[in-house]
């Protein structure tokens, strides 16, 4: 996939994602939608149920690609190879554009 | 005392001198002019609107005065301050009432920030409140009257002010600014509410006020709770209905009618998720005025008044 490629550690190992400390969420959440404002941008988004729950992990504790597809896939009880989860790249690409997510510095 | 009981010399008397504390919803706004037709019109459509102690302080300092400028040879001109400072173009004095209340919805707006503020209606019936949010044209202010008709509590015409804190409503029943052919059909919908001086060539077209009805006035600090917020469209052809909306897109539609979202940032998001999570989201495309709010009346009917067991109901 490009987007795995785009941020990769020396080494080639996936970097680990994580909320960065500037970025206070806050969250509501309906169901399986979610809205989560960010207090260092100022922005509200709008998440579905897969981006919502990686994100709220992501925020629990920073990961690689590889452990979040495990966490979700352990959280929603479905393959790891599932058809949600093969996005997983794309979604990962898509709250980094939005600075909800960074790779770890720590 | 509120303003309708002082004779119209004495209102030119203060106006044009020391100015007068009127209490508007929870603001007070310490009003000057010496410009007759303004305060006629003023005080015909604010006649039950309390006036305040001189002790009190005011919220705002408003001053219509007379102004200069290259326009006066076309006709006289007039200026708005607030607060010592003036900050729109000059204005035909003609037009000083909706100046005014231009100028007033700026100083809420700008300045208001203990609130958080909707482009909105709100009327109240049993202790719930229901936003109608929509941009202009959208119908809200017709069905806002439709409502009042149905024995429903005008809390605004146009602006909703949330307590973030407490959750409530704040009402703020200032005159309704009825535009083009809104007016006639006002007056048919509630004849017993009189209507102010009719303006005609303002920005926004023909325009009038509507004294606000006297329990809207006597109530302006009695605050609601929100139970419904409705996103008004009217079109023609346009198949009457209430469609219930997700909390998530009733949450982004009413941002988008929100004056000081980014201003308040995180107090905002928390304060309207919980507004959200306490009411129910609908959109209404409707043709039919009397339907539509038939249907926003019909919501107030199916829950029971605020307080009541649900057995009670």
């Amino acid at each position: 996939m490009a987007f795995c490629a785009m941020r990769q550690a020396p080494g080639g190992e996936s970097v680990r994602w994580a909320v960065p400390s500037a970025n206070l969420l806050a969250w509501q959440v309906w169901d399986d939608e979610f809205l989560v404002y960010n207090a260092a941008s100022g922005q509200t988004h709008h998440l579905n149920l897969l981006a919502g729950e990686a994100l709220l992990s992501l925020e629990a504790e920073p990961a690689q690609t590889r452990e979040l597809v495990r966490r979700l896939a352990n959280q929603f009880e479905i393959a790891e190879d599932s058809p949600p989860l093969q996005m997983i790249d794309r979604l990962i690409h898509e709250l980094d554009e939005l600075g909800l997510i960074a790779p770890s510095t720590t | 005392m509120r303003i309708g009981e002082l004779a119209p010399e004495q209102l030119r008397q203060r106006f044009g001198g020391p100015g007068v504390r009127v209490r508007i919803g929870p603001f007070i706004v310490h009003l000057y002019s010496a410009i007759r037709e303004f305060v006629a019109d003023f005080s015909f459509v604010y006649a039950g609107f309390p006036i305040c102690d001189e002790g009190e302080v005011s919220d705002f300092r408003v001053r219509l005065a007379p102004a200069g400028g290259w326009r006066l040879w076309r006709e006289k001109q007039i200026a708005f301050w607030a607060d010592g400072a003036s900050p729109f173009a000059v204005g035909p004095r003609r037009l000083a009432m909706p100046f005014a209340e231009w100028g007033l919805n700026w100083c809420i707006c700008s300045y208001a920030h203990q609130f958080l503020m909707f482009h909105s209606a709100v009327v109240e019936k049993a202790g719930r409140a229901a936003i109608l949010a929509g941009p202009p044209g959208s119908g809200k202010s017709t069905l806002c009257a439709a409502l009042l008709a149905r024995g429903w509590r005008l809390l605004s015409d146009e602006l909703a002010l949330l307590d973030p804190v407490r959750g409530c409503l704040l009402p703020i029943p200032r005159p309704v600014a009825l535009k083009g052919a809104s007016i006639g059909l006002i007056e048919e919908l509630l004849p017993h509410l009189p209507i102010g001086r009719v303006f005609p060539h303002t920005d926004k077209g023909t325009l009038a006020h509507l004294r606000p009805p006297t329990d809207a006035v006597e109530r302006q600090a009695e605050p609601a709770l929100p139970a419904w917020v409705v996103f008004p469209t009217h079109a023609a052809r346009a198949r009457t209905e209430l469609v219930p909306l997700r909390k998530a897109s009733g949450f982004l539609r009413l941002q988008t009618n929100c004056f000081n979202y980014a201003t308040l940032g995180l107090t905002a998001f928390e304060a309207m998720g919980r507004l959200i999570e306490a009411a129910e989201c609908y959109e209404l495309p409707f043709e039919h005025l009397a339907t539509a709010a038939g249907l926003v009346n019909g919501l107030a009917e199916l829950q029971p008044a605020l307080g009541c067991p649900l057995d009670a109901a």
